[in-house]
Parts: C-alpha cells; structure tokens; sequence
C-alpha cells in the first residue's frame, strides 16, 4: 500500500492503494466515481477512456504507480467542458446510446478528437474512435453526432 | 571509418611527397567508395564487421524491435507479430490518432500488473526505417544493412550517432528490459543483451559499416 | 393439459405457446401450459380470462405531476425504457416531459403476459406488452377523469384530457398531480376503449430515450457500478475444461494480500471452482491470479472445436430427426447431378460478450435475500437463487438494475451466476458481495451460440427453381434438459436450431429438414436472434446462389420463390427495391451489391449492401434496410434497433469472430482473441425504412441480425466469384 495524491476533474484527492492498482479502479473504488467503465481490462474497448494530463488515456492498463503529476479528467466532467457539454448534448440530440456502457468511453474519445481536430474528416473520425468497441453497434449515429458536435462547436 | 597510419611491409623508409600523395589519394579514394580498408595491424576483418553486422540485425529483427519498425500504418504486436488489436494506427508522426494515441495506453515504463509494455515517447519508427515490406515479410540482412547506413533513412546519423542511438534511446533500451505480459510471463528477449549488442554495434562502426552483398 | 405434460405426452403446441414457471415443493421447476393468446384472440370464448394489472404497479403519479412508469423488464439497449411507457402515456395522456422511468423488481404482476415469467427476449417487449401497457394507460386515465368528474359533479364522458390536465365541459380543469390520490380510490375499470391510432400522439412518432442523459454524463448506474455499505467483492476461478473440478488449491500467496478477506471451494452448475472473496474487485483479481488450483478433469469430456466439425460433417451425411417433410421425398433422386448444388456449412462457438461483465451483488440475511441484477429473467433467476439459500422466491427481494448488453447472455435456464453469487453470498451471512466476471470469464465461460454444420442438397429445376431441397443441420440443443424442452423440442428437433430453415417463408416444393442433437461438454445458449443467425445465413447465400445461377436479379428471385402469403417478407422486399434505387444500380467499379431478406420473431426484413475489398476485409459502405414490425410504435428507436442489429450481426464475419475450443478448453481469452466488431468493421451508414402497418407490433431487437452477414458474403460473392460456407470469415 501506497499513498498517492491525484487531481481528478480539478479536485486533489488522496488514496491509499497497492502501486500496480490501475487508475480504473482506484477512480471505481476508491473514490467511487463509477462513470468510467470495465469493459476488457486489457485496453482492447476503451470503455475506460479518461483524459490524463490531456491525452485520451485507458485507465484500465495505467497503474497509479506510472500517474506522476499529471491531471486526470473523467466523464463526470465533461458537462462542464465546452466540447464536453456539445458532445453529450448530440448524443443526445441525435439518440445515439442503447445500453450506453461504453459511452463515457465513446464520448471521452470524441471530445478528445475535436480538442485536437475540431473539423475532423470522416477518417479521421473513425480512425480515432476506431479502437472504441460497442457491442450494441451504435456506431453509424456515433459518426454523425461526432460531426454534428463538430458544426455546433465551430459556431 | 578509421584512418591510421599504414606502413607497407617492405617499402622503403624515405618516401617521396609523390608517394605520400599517392597514399593519401588512395585513403581518400576509399573513404568515397565507401569500402573498407582494414589496418592489418588492428584484429578486424570485413569478415568480422559483417559478422558484427549479423549480431546487429539479429536483434533489429527480434520481435522486440522489428514490431515497430513496420512499412504499414500500424504497429505489431507479440513475438508472432500479429497486427496490434483496437485498430491502433501509425498517425502523421508515428504516434497515433488524437484519440488513440501511442501514449493512450503505453506509459513512460512497463505496467507490469496491467502487461502492457512502456518506454520514454514510446512511438513508432518511421516509414523510413521500416525494415520489413508492407506484407509484414522482414527484409533481408542486406536490405535492412542497406537503409539503416543510408543516411536519407536513419535521421541522418552517422556512425557515432548510430551507436549512441543504440547505446542511449530509451526505446532501444525497452527491448531488453521489456516487461511481463498480462500473464505475468516476461516478454522474449533479443539474442543478445544490450551490452553485447552496442559491442556489435560498435564492432561494425569500427570496421566502416559493411552490409553483406547479396540479399 | 397438465396431465398430458405429466404423463410425458409430447404436445404439439405452436412455438407462440407460453410457459409458467412455478416452484415446486421437491424445489424443481415445473412448467405448466397456457394456450397461445395473440392479443386479438381475446374474444374468443375458448380463450382463458385476459389477466388484470394494477396500474398502481406501474405507473405512480406524483404530487409534483412527475409519472413514474414501471417497465415490466429489462432495459439493455433496446429502448424498453422508453418504448412502453410511452403507450401507457399515450393511452393516458400524460406530459411526456413529466414522464419518468423505472425498472420492474420481481414480482408475479411484471411476469410477461404471454410468457408467464418476467422476462425479456424473443424480441418480445413490444409484441406482449402493447396491449397491456395501453391499458394500463388507458385505465390509469379513466381513473382520473372519474375523479375530476366526481369533483365537479359531470359525466365523465363530458371531459377531456390532454398532457397530464383534465378538463370540464365548463372550463374546469384539473392537473393529474393534484387528482392522484382522488384518482387512486376510482375502482379499477374492468375494460377500457383504447385509442384509435390517429389519435395518436406518442405512438408512433420519434420519440428519443428517457435514459440517453445520465448514459452520457457517468451518473448511470449499471450492476456493476452498485455499491453498498460494507460490500465485498467476489471472483471465482472456474474448472478450464467445463464441469471440471477442484483437486487441491493452494490460497496462502493469494491470502498475502492485502484485502482478500475469503477463499473457498464452491459448487457450480457443473463442477465446482473457487471463490475469492476481497473488499474490492482489484485485490480480488489479484488474489485468484496468486490462486495454484490443481483441477481433477477426469469425469469430463473435453470438446475440441476440430474434432467435433469432423463427427458434425459426419452426422450431417444422414438425415436426422424430422422437422419438416413436405412433399416427395424421393423427388430429388431424378434430378440430375449436374442440377444440383449441394453444400456444407460450419458455424463457429459464438459468445455474446456484452460490454458490461456478468455481475450480481447478494445479501443474504437469512430469513431474507436481497439481489441486484441486470437479469434479462428475473422469475427463473429468483427461484434458483431461493434454492440455493434455502428460500422462497418471494422471500427474495430482486431488484433489476440497468444492464451494458446482453443479447440473450442474461437469460440463462440454469442462473448460473445468480446460482455463484448466491453460495458465495449463503457463507457470507450478513454482508453484501458482488460478484463479478472477468471478462477472461465471460470469454471462456462457455453458454455460447453452439456450433453448427449444415449440409444442404438442392436439386434445380429448369426455371432455375429449387425442385428438392433436402436439409440437414447438426449442432447442439439449447433447450434439453431445461424446463423450456417440453415446449421447444419436438420429435426430437429443438426448434430454436432449426427456425429460419424450417419456418422458411419461401415456396420450396419437396422440401426436408432434419436434425442431429449431439451432447458436448459445453454449456450453450441463445445469441441474438437464435437459430436465426445460421440458419438465415445459410438459406440466404443459397438462395443468392441460385438466383446467380439462374441469371435473375436477386430480389426478383426471392419475391418469386417467396411463398404468396409471404406479407411481410413481400413488402419489405418492394421497399428495399424503391429505397435502394438511387445507389443500387451505379455503384463504383469494385463495388459490389449484396441482398438478403429474412423474417424472425414476426418482422420481416430486407436489406441492400454496398461492400468493397479494402485491406482484404469486406467494407461496408452503406445498407439500406426495409423493415416490416407491424405497428412502429417508435420509428427512432426502431432505426437504432437496426443500425444496432446489423452491426452486431457483423461479428458473425469478423476475421477473430470465433470461439474455439482445444482440448477442452477455450482457447481465446479476451478481445484481442475474440474480437467483435469495431467501427470500421460496420456500415458507414445504414439507411431504415419502415412497412407502414396496422397489423400488431412485432419485434425489432432481433431480426436485422440475421440478414447482415449473408448480404455482405453475397456481395463479396460478386467481387471474388467465391462462395463463403464457413465462419467467421478468416480470409476473403
């Protein structure tokens, strides 16, 4: 057991856990924040997508031991990120979720796309959501509301 | 390659300046040509600098290294080298994609509880130095010779810059300390250790970088 | 009726038949029998009484004016959670904007009307519960106008509701807020008139989720997010070849760590493992990784994929049990050889692997159990986790919680998990315990879409017609030996193995299935649309097979060989034609068109796709899909049942879409091994159109599934001039 300090979504938080333990869980566990998701464990689906120190990160394979100083920023945070906020408003707008497990995933990819690329070309949408898996296959409204995010934002 | 005094066996002490010219022109012309010239006095060969050559290219071949020194526009994986799962791409710099980035799963060190391996800037050679073809066939001893001495292909590095990156580049030093798999087996090591394969390295420097002559 | 089930007569009842699933003293399950009942059967005299719901049950007004509606079963992906409430508040005329959501507990007054268990699958939601969710509706309304007509001394056919108000020939009106309580002592009318459809102001229009919001900012909770006071968490490792069992273990590397709390061996449905109890699932994954378990794997047999597709092809040579024997059987004997085409097909272990990991959080208290569960079969679950812990079922508080997926992986005769999670929770008296699969676990657990060969005979008449089809089908039963074989097996042919062959809808004279049952060491089970997804594949590349042979147009051929009162099927087919003109025609030069239609669960579909060769996989540019669900109660989320449907219907081709299994055990782990569909692997986009209807809604959840992944092999059969028999599609 170690402690580590963390900043997640902008708050300092303290936990006390085994250094291999990924940030997935110590953001499930520890701190309860139960929006990033366990979908494979070996980042093959992306359903635990966080930003971390701004790069679309799988928290499943990151052990808190590797964090360092870098911010995290999780799903729960997003309603109040600009792209954040547009990207879950066509989700919305557009019905795009079934089951919706791995959409905190899907969505934190996309607002990490349009931070980097805000006019992203169909390949490079599905290039960069091409490792998100959906096993409800949600994908074809998935591209359009990445694009239809993508004219709100430019507004 | 290194110049140093050459006294053939047999010449007379006293040599002419046109001798010396001669000499020098004949230095001069084998440093352009770009052949070696091997001081007999000094225990390397050209046979012992390709041989050097053969111990570098067994470990630029090794699946710890040649997984990302692809032609494709992805990366590798494992020791059968499959293509790296989740649609993971090369990028404009080898990096990947905004949203699936090298650095999206591979940290600066191994995560050795999660197997996924991790280096400083862990990315992907570039298309340059690709030393297999774009049917993931690994490229013959030659080939691979040929572009890693060919200075428009290797970020122009010379010899000296050749060994540092050999001795120095975190990437390199990854794949002889590589980390465990989800499993907890330890990924497969190169043929040699680091040690022995910056001694070949600078072996082959040393004798002018041969490159065997047929594929 | 019963007598006949309890004297082992074979009854041969429709597979529209339900079943009720009741405990029995002896604590089995005893499956007792009700006559199919389609809504509109109801005035028949022969027909049992229509049963009564509450509408307290399920729908609560609050004072604030916000509509609480139960949803009888399990939302998880498919839009229930929307879908039915939004006939009960069309019906009722409530605010849409103060509707809200829940899901059902277990409890008798959720069970599903035709099926007689709380349950949800056979794409089945829609097609049983529109009667009664417009009812309730419809009564809940009445209710509350009576109450307002009570108040203001009228008749209650003088008012009028509209968006949760009630409203008086003279003005008065009343919010359905304020009348709720008036509203709940109204006797509960015995029948009600329902609307006519163009009253309508819900139903069909697009109407999007009541649960897409908190799906997109983390606060949804799923089982897996559940967490309780004082909880633990439970792993266990199963036997690698299945129904093996534990010889030895050795836990002390595994007790070392910190927060492993338990280690035990537990019985499971076959065999045993063990569990490792810890406070949270990272130290419990790590414990059972430090567990040494010497496993005893003589009394089982061990399945080896190659081996059984060799005594598959073997058994597949000979006709098995009937299922369908119509016409001559001797009619392909004059067909020359020359005239016919015969072809075997493989189908690999498929698992449906949702993206939420198989999870149930238990407490036991003794005299009670409390569950949680994102069960897709809340009676049968509930009634074998009280068998385990020494209860009755209704001693078992079940609570549904919102599912990731599931695709038929939740809905499992022998409740397996629940079964795990409830001895784990028996020892743990007291305390909660979740217990969760890996998703190792969910890879190599097994309950999988079985493996199937298919050899099929066509003899051909001149027209290019089949003249014979002779059809035999190997693979295992999902239903024998549960309490769902009485219904579904039938001369020895399990039903669910043969619908999309035996029920074809196309005309085919002579025409012979049969079926071969093998036992295997595996546990298998239903995957998204059943037989369906063999069984459609393997008629609709044959059939594109001879419509190639014949030289005709693909679609002409189907609606000629289409039997004539093959209505759905038929219109599906014409509006694929008008929908897909624009493109089908004037595709790029290596391009290629594929077709295939195919009818399940009552829905016709018909489908157009557009695919290339790119990377050597098939590229799917677009498909156009015609549906035909009857009544569309909500085009919007009948559109994202196919977009959906297909692309999950994709894992079928996908080059690692295979479970297999080598010397007894499976030899993939996780998605690297067995890799389902990823974004570039589905259509870029898919274009819906639905049959306008007014016959009775039948479901969307499954049958877009079925016609995918031959359209696609139709079209690269274009491109390649090679026939595609065997998935998934390792290589093009």
């Amino acid at each position: 057991m170690e402690t580590y300090n963390i900043i997640v979504n902008g708050l300092a938080k303290r936990v006390s856990v085994d250094p291999g333990t990924p940030l997935l869980w110590v953001l499930r566990e520890e701190l309860k924040m139960t929006g990033t998701k366990y979908g494979c464990g070996i980042a093959a689906c992306g359903a635990c997508t966080v930003h971390l120190g701004g790069v679309a990160t799988r928290s499943c394979v990151v052990p808190i031991s590797l964090l360092g100083s870098r911010p995290i920023v999780t799903i729960e945070a997003m309603a109040d990120d600009p792209v954040g906020r547009a990207v879950q408003d066509e989700w919305v707008s557009l019905d795009v979720v079934q089951c919706g497990y791995c959409q905190s995933g899907q969505i934190m990819s996309a607002v990490a796309l349009l931070k980097s690329v805000p006019k992203p070309t169909d390949k490079e949408i599905e290039e960069s959501m091409g490792g998100n898996l959906c096993r409800c296959a949600t994908y074809v409204r998935i591209r359009q509301a990445i694009k239809s995010a993508s004219q709100r934002l430019k507004t | 390659m290194m110049l140093g005094h050459v006294a053939p066996s047999g010449a007379t002490r006293k040599f002419s300046t046109m001798r010396y010219c001669k000499i020098a022109l004949l230095f001069a012309l084998v440093a352009l040509t770009g052949c070696t010239y091997n001081p007999p006095k000094m225990a390397t060969t050209r046979a012992d600098g390709l041989a050097a050559w053969q111990q570098v290219y067994s470990v630029l071949t090794h699946p710890r290294c040649i997984t990302c020194h692809t032609a494709t526009d992805y990366p590798q994986q494992g020791d059968n080298r499959h293509r790296h799962f989740a649609n993971v791409v090369r990028g404009t710099e080898g990096k990947g994609v905004p949203a699936l980035q090298c650095a999206t799963c591979h940290q600066g060190s191994n995560a050795d509880s999660t197997g996924v391996p991790g280096g400083h800037d862990w990315h992907l050679a570039p298309l340059s130095m690709e030393w297999q073809d774009l049917n993931d066939k690994i490229l013959s001893s030659a080939e691979v010779c040929k572009a890693v001495t060919d200075r428009s292909k290797n970020g122009n590095r010379d010899g000296a810059a050749l060994l540092k990156h050999h001795t120095e580049e975190p990437l390199v030093l990854w794949a002889f300390q590589p980390g465990r798999r989800i499993d907890g087996s330890m990924r497969t090591l190169p043929p040699l250790t680091h040690e022995e394969f910056v001694a070949a390295t600078r072996k082959w420097i040393e004798t002018g970088t041969p490159c065997p002559q047929t594929p | 009726m019963l007598e006949a089930l309890m004297t082992g007569n074979v009854l041969n009842l429709t597979r529209r038949s339900f079943l009720r699933v009741s405990a029995t003293a002896a604590s089995g399950l005893l499956v007792s029998l009700y006559l199919d009942l389609p809504s509109a059967a109801a005035q028949e005299g022969t027909a049992p009484k229509p049963k009564a719901y509450p509408p307290d049950a399920f729908v609560q007004i609050k004072p604030d004016g916000k509509i609480l509606i139960t949803v009888n079963r399990l939302e998880f992906g498919q839009g229930v959670y929307t879908s039915l409430p939004m006939l009960l508040a069309d019906e009722m005329d409530a605010d849409w904007s103060q509707v809200i959501a829940e899901l059902a507990p277990a409890a008798d007054v959720y069970k599903d009307p035709l099926f007689g268990i709380q349950m949800v699958g056979g794409s089945g939601s829609i097609a049983h519960s529109f009667q009664q969710y417009r009812e309730l509706g419809a009564k809940t309304r009445a209710m509350l106008v009576a109450a307002a007509a009570d108040q203001w001394k009228v008749a209650p056919d003088q008012c009028r509701t509209e968006a949760s108000v009630v409203h008086g020939p003279s003005r008065q009106s009343a919010k359905y807020g304020d009348l709720a309580q008036a509203a709940a002592k109204q006797p509960v009318p015995a029948t009600v008139q329902l609307k006519d459809p163009s009253q309508f102001r819900l139903v069909g229009k697009e109407v999007r989720r009541l649960d897409s919001r908190p799906k997109c900012d983390g606060s949804i909770k799923f089982g897996l997010d559940l967490d309780l006071p004082g909880m633990k968490t439970a792993v266990v490792a199963h036997p690698p070849v299945f129904g093996g069992r534990v010889k030895t273990f050795d836990d002390k590397a595994a007790r070392d760590i910190e927060g492993i709390r338990d280690v035990f061996e537990i019985p499971l449905a076959k065999g045993t493992g063990v569990a490792v109890v810890a406070d949270k699932f990272w130290t419990a994954k790590q414990g059972r990784d430090r567990l040494k378990v010497e496993w005893d794997l003589s009394a089982v047999k061990p399945a080896d994929s190659a081996q059984l597709f060799a005594e598959y092809k073997e058994l597949a040579h000979a006709p098995g049990n009937v299922a369908v024997n119509r016409g001559d059987e001797k009619a392909m004997d004059v067909i020359a050889a020359s005239n016919r085409i015969v072809a075997e097909y493989e189908f690999p272990y498929l698992a449906h692997t949702p993206m939420e990991p198989l999870n149930t959080t238990l407490r036991f208290d003794g005299d009670r159990a409390e569950v949680w569960a994102g069960s897709q079969f809340q009676t049968v679950d509930q009634m074998a986790i009280a068998e385990v812990v020494g209860l009755k079922p209704d001693q078992v508080t079940f609570h549904t919680e919102m599912a990731g997926g599931g695709f038929g992986r939740r809905a499992v005769p022998d409740s397996h998990v629940q079964r795990e999670a409830a001895v784990i929770a028996k020892r743990l008296r007291g305390t909660p315990v979740k217990l969760v699969w890996a998703r190792e676990d969910d890879v190599q657990g097994g309950y999988y879409r079985p493996m199937h060969v298919h050899r099929v005979e066509i003899g051909i008449g001149e027209d290019g017609m089949p003249k014979a089809w002779r059809h035999v089908i190997v693979g295992q039963s999902l239903v024998a030996g549960t309490p769902f074989a009485a219904i579904l097996i039938k001369n020895g042919v399990d039903e669910t193995a043969v619908e999309g062959t035996a029920d074809t809808k196309y005309a085919i004279p002579n025409f012979h299935v049969s079926a071969h049952h093998p036992q295997v060491n595996v546990p298998v089970l239903w995957w998204r649309s059943v037989g369906h997804t063999h069984n459609g594949f393997v008629m609709e590349t044959l059939v594109d097979e001879l419509a190639t042979r014949a030289k005709i147009d693909p679609i002409a051929y189907r609606l000629k060989l289409l039997s004539p009162d093959a209505k759905k099927l038929r219109a599906c087919l014409a509006l694929l034609e008008e929908k897909s003109a624009t493109w089908r025609n004037s595709v790029p030069r290596n391009h290629a068109v594929g077709i295939a239609c195919h009818e399940s669960f009552e829905t016709g579909v018909a489908c157009a796709v557009e695919v290339s060769i790119e990377d050597q996989r098939p590229r799917i540019h677009r498909a156009t899909i015609a549906v035909d669900p009857g009544v569309a109660v909500n085009p919007l989320a009948i559109e994202s049942q196919m977009q959906g449907g297909v692309g999950f219907g994709i894992t079928q081709l996908m080059a690692k879409g295979g479970i297999t299994l080598k010397d007894g055990r499976v030899v993939q782990r996780n998605f690297d091994g067995y890799t389902p569909p990823y974004i570039k692997d589905v259509p870029v986009a898919v274009d819906v159109y639905i049959v306008s209807s007014a016959e009775r809604p039948s479901g969307c959840g499954e049958p877009p599934v079925p016609v995918i992944s031959p359209a696609v092999v139709n079209a690269l059969a274009k491109l390649t001039g090679k026939r595609y028999r065997s998935l998934p599609l390792a290589s093009i």
